[in-house]
This record gives C-alpha cells, structure tokens and sequence, in this order.
C-alpha cells in the first residue's frame, strides 16, 4: 500500500512494522476460538446469577444515600442525582464561558476513607457539532494526585480513563459506566459504579457509584471570533493568517506550517507536509519576533473562532523539536477569539501551534503554524 | 465467506464466521497487538479477545464496511488494557528476551534498535503508531480507535516519532531507518 500523505520517513517507519509481521507465528487456530466460545457463554451465564443477587443486595443497602443538585445561575446545568454507595456531597460552582453550560463539582467521600474530588463538567463547541460534553477531574488521595478524564467517544458516549497527571499513563481501572453524550440543548450523563480511584490496596481504595448528568444549553453562535487584525488575513493559497497578539496588539503574522486543511462551502483546500520537522522552515526566517520578558502573548486568526489549540516551545539553539515545553493546553482554549499563551522563558524559541478552528458559516481549519520568538 | 456474510454472521453471533474473522484480520490483529504489548503470548491473546469480543458484541457494528476498524479498535483497548495489567509485573524484574547482537545482522540490529525505541515509548502513542503506520489508518481513524481527539492523535505521533528519531541517533544505529533520516534533513 502507498500512501502519498507519508513522508519518506515515515514510509520506511511503514516498511519496519510490517516486517514485524513476518517474524510473527499465528498461534491461534479457529477450533480454539469456538471452543473458548463456549466457555466465554457459561462463564457469563453464571455470572448474570450472581449480580442479580447482588444488585438486590446493594439495593437494600444504598438506597438511602443520593447526590445533591443545586442549578447554576438559572442555567439547566450540571450534576444532578442518582444513588450513591458511601456519603456523597456535590457543589457545583458559577458557569464559566459565552454560552457555556460548564461548572465544577466537588465529591466528598466518606467512606471507606476520606477523599475529595472536583471535576469539571460542561459543554462547549466542536467545529463540525457545536456542543460537546468535556470533563476532567482530579482526585486527591493523601500524597496521590491521579487525574480522571472523561471524554467522548463515538457512539456519541463518554469514556472515562484514569491517567496520570501528564495525562499519558494509565492507572487503576475504570469501572462499569453507562454513558450519553450531551448535545444542543439536550442532556447527557455519565453513570458508573464500582470506580477504583487509586491503584493501591482495592480492599480500602475509594469506590464510587453514581450520576452525573448535565444539559448543554443551545449554542447562539459557535463562540468569540477573532478582534479586529491587521489586513493580511490570508496567505496566497486562501490559509487564514495566525497572528501573534503581543500586550493586545497584533505585531506579526506566524508561518503557515502544515499540514492544514481548510474547509469552507465554497470549497476545500489541504497541504501536506514534505517533512514532519516543523521547526525546519524556520531557520529560513530572517529576524525573530522580539518580545520582552513578562510580555502577555497570544495568538488570534481573524474571524474565526478557536476551537481547539496546542501550542508548545523548543529552544532553537538546542536539537529543536526534542524538548517541547507546552505553553498552552489542548482543551482550554474553547469559544475564545484572542487564545493567551504562556511566555517562554528568557532565550530563543521555536514556537509550534497545533489548532483547530470554526466560523458560525460552517467553515473548519485544521492547521498548524510556527513561529521564532527570542524572549530578551 | 463474503465481507457481507461475515458481518451478518457476527450480528446474530455464530461462532462459524470466527475461522473467517482469524484468516482475515488474525495477522494485522496480532501485529498491532504486539506492537503495544510486546509480547507474543500476550499478542495472541489479545487476538483470541478481541475476535471473541467481536462475535459476542457483532450486533453492535452498524456499518459493515468499519469492520476492519472496529477489530482494530477492539484489538488496541484490550492491548492497552493488557499493558495496564502487565506493568507491575513487568516492574518486578522480568525482562524481554533479547537475542545475541553478534548473532545478527545489520538488518536485524536496525530491527531491534527500532523495536526498542518503539518499545521505550508509552504505550498509547506506541498504539496510535501502530495503528498509524502499520495498519495503515487515517488521523481520523486513529482517533477513533483511541478515543481521542485527532489532534491529540497528531501531537502522540509527532511525540512518538520524535523520541523514537532521539533514540535511534544516541544509540548510535546510524542505519537505522529514522535516525539515519534525521542525519540526512
């Protein structure tokens, strides 16, 4: 199989997995499979019985406990109730973003030991569906700070994964969850049970049941465009300009990297990249956008909403692209015109943006952008 | 068996279309799940998973043409549910078995070293390469398969290509696919 999109590099990264194909010895033989079938359906029969009789067990149990609800500002938001197993309090906090249904809720558990949880629950746009449903949580248990993350999975359901704080691994297991994703005016909802919140002794290791449910409230216009930017808004092939927002004014338009694609209803445009070394382009600029230490910086296209953005830094002088040290998250910046973006430190930069973007006319950018940036 | 018999097959949950399933898919199966759990009895079971997993949950597959990517799917959450399980075991001390390098050639040292660099990534980025790179999905479906969104897709593989590109120039593989690559752009 050729495909064009791949680099020269990744091509050969290609060739190299697929040769691990043929050192491989297929065990597996299809008696094997009917056989362990068979086994799969008794052992699951067996198992129906038993949680029946459990279920009428915890019934009987839990039905006194139930999750409290307060409503936002009027909002048809946030958490609201189902029962609980072990003392549970939830506290949501004000709504945070222009027609935003989001808020945070605070878990307090009693037994069997004491934790605290927040989370974050909420709604907000996506460039091909306006609302989506977006949670992240943080758990602490004495010196533990595991992060749960909610996110949507086609279906459209929620999938809830517990992570280390850099988000990359996993810990403890998710427990059995039911879920619906929230969509215009409409709610959504997560129920689980027998959630293991830390990876120690499952014998004392929280365990938490319940449901969240929200309502994501219509959506008038897809957020915050851009302000008002200087006159190059697009690049020859019709790519919308990055500007870098230096102490609130525009003061350079960024390099137009890619790969992009570019949707709107006249039409669609897309590049892919000849090399996957984003910082390479770079060393063909001549002069490096000056800033001074403390500067507040962000980055803006004009008329368009951001939707979604990375944006990470590499000190040009090391081997560029080995260390990115992250300046914005990827989910934070939602129905934001104008997107901040953290500093750098003292030194020259290769600066890398990875974002998405929408306008209300149904028009979508995926694109990604650099720039050189000495902070001096 | 046609793709279409196959997948009617998998919604009303015959065990007959598992041989057709295993010819088809077992090899890429068994692949991807290797190269996220390396190792090659975890890999099979993974297989034996996710094809047992796909006969019981069929009824739930509505478009047959995302048959391939379904397995796939299947296949890369139970991998990564199994590296969760293995990672203590693995921590208490057993290593993988490592051929002699003097036993090998060339060919087989840039194999190994790319083994390791892919090895020494975590494992959803070694799942989002696999599935990117191996089994040939797009960004989209890669996100799919994960759960994620496709730019978080885009940053695992940019990561993930990166550290392995690192790790292949200081082992000093100047054969090796990327780090060589690297040396040359």
């Amino acid at each position: 199989m050729s495909d064009p999109i791949l680099t020269r590099e990744e091509r050969r990264l290609r060739d190299a997995l697929h040769a691990e194909e043929d050192v491989l010895p297929l065990g597996l033989v299809p008696e094997d499979l009917v056989r362990r079938w068979g086994k799969r359906r008794r052992t699951r029969m067996v198992r129906r019985v038993q949680l029946v009789v459990v279920l009428a067990l915890v019934a009987v149990v839990a039905s006194g406990a139930a999750w409290s609800i307060v409503a936002l500002h009027g909002q048809p938001l946030a958490v609201s109730s189902a029962s609980i197993a072990g003392g549970v309090s939830v506290t949501p906090s004000p709504v945070t973003g222009p027609g935003m249904s989001s808020g945070q809720a605070t878990l307090s558990l009693t037994q069997p030991e004491s934790a605290t949880s927040s989370f974050g629950v909420g709604c907000s746009w996506s460039p091909t569906g306006h609302v989506v449903g977006l949670a992240i949580g943080k758990q602490v248990i004495g010196n533990d700070y595991p992060f749960i993350r909610w996110s949507l999975t086609p279906g459209p359901k929620y999938e809830i994964e517990l992570v280390e704080p850099d988000q990359t691994s996993f810990i403890g297991a998710a427990g059995n969850y039911a879920s619906q994703a929230a969509a215009d005016g409409h709610t959504g909802s997560i129920t689980f049970t027998n959630l293991v919140l830390n990876s120690g002794d499952p014998s004392t290791a929280p365990r938490r049941s319940g449901t969240f449910s929200w309502t994501c409230e219509q959506a008038a216009s897809l957020g915050n465009p851009a302000p008002s930017l200087p006159s190059l808004g697009v690049d020859e092939e019709g790519v919308p300009a990055l500007w870098i927002i230096e102490n609130g004014v525009p003061v350079r338009a960024a390099f137009t990297s890619c790969p992009v694609e570019l949707t709107t209803p006249a039409g669609s445009f897309a590049e892919r990249c000849a090399t996957s070394n984003w910082w390479e382009p770079l060393a063909l600029l001549k002069s490096a956008l000056a800033v001074p230490p403390g500067a507040s910086l962000a980055f803006a296209i004009d008329g368009w909403t951001i939707t979604s953005a990375q944006v990470v830094a590499s000190l040009s002088t090391s081997t560029p692209g080995s260390v990115d040290n992250p300046l914005q998250d990827l989910h934070a910046v939602l129905g934001n015109g104008a997107v901040p973006f953290s500093t750098p430190a003292t030194g020259s930069w290769y600066v890398h943006f990875t974002l998405e973007a929408a306008t209300d006319a149904g028009s979508t950018l995926d694109a990604e952008y650099s720039d050189w940036i000495t902070i001096a | 068996m046609t793709a279409s018999t196959t997948v009617q097959g998998l919604r009303e949950h015959r065990p007959d279309v598992l041989a057709d399933l295993l010819t088809r898919f077992g090899r890429e199966i068994q692949t991807v799940a290797y190269l996220i759990v390396r190792d090659t009895g975890d890999a099979d079971e993974v297989l034996a998973d996710t094809l047992l997993t796909a006969l019981e949950r069929g009824h739930q597959l509505r478009d047959e043409t995302a048959l391939r990517a379904w397995l796939l799917r299947i296949a890369t959450n139970r991998a990564l549910g199994m590296r969760r399980r293995s990672v203590r075991l693995l921590q208490l001390g057993s290593l993988p078995e490592t051929a002699s390098p003097d036993a090998m050639d060339t060919e087989s040292l840039d194999r190994a070293a790319l083994k390791d660099a892919l090895g020494s990534l975590p494992p959803r980025i070694r799942a989002a390469i696999a599935l990117r790179y191996y089994a040939d999905l797009n960004v989209d479906e890669v996100a799919a398969a994960l759960g994620t969104s496709r730019n978080t897709v885009k940053t695992q593989l940019r990561i993930g290509l990166d550290r392995m590109r690192d790790q292949l120039r200081d082992g000093g593989s100047e054969a090796a696919a990327l780090g060589a690559e690297v040396n040359h752009v």
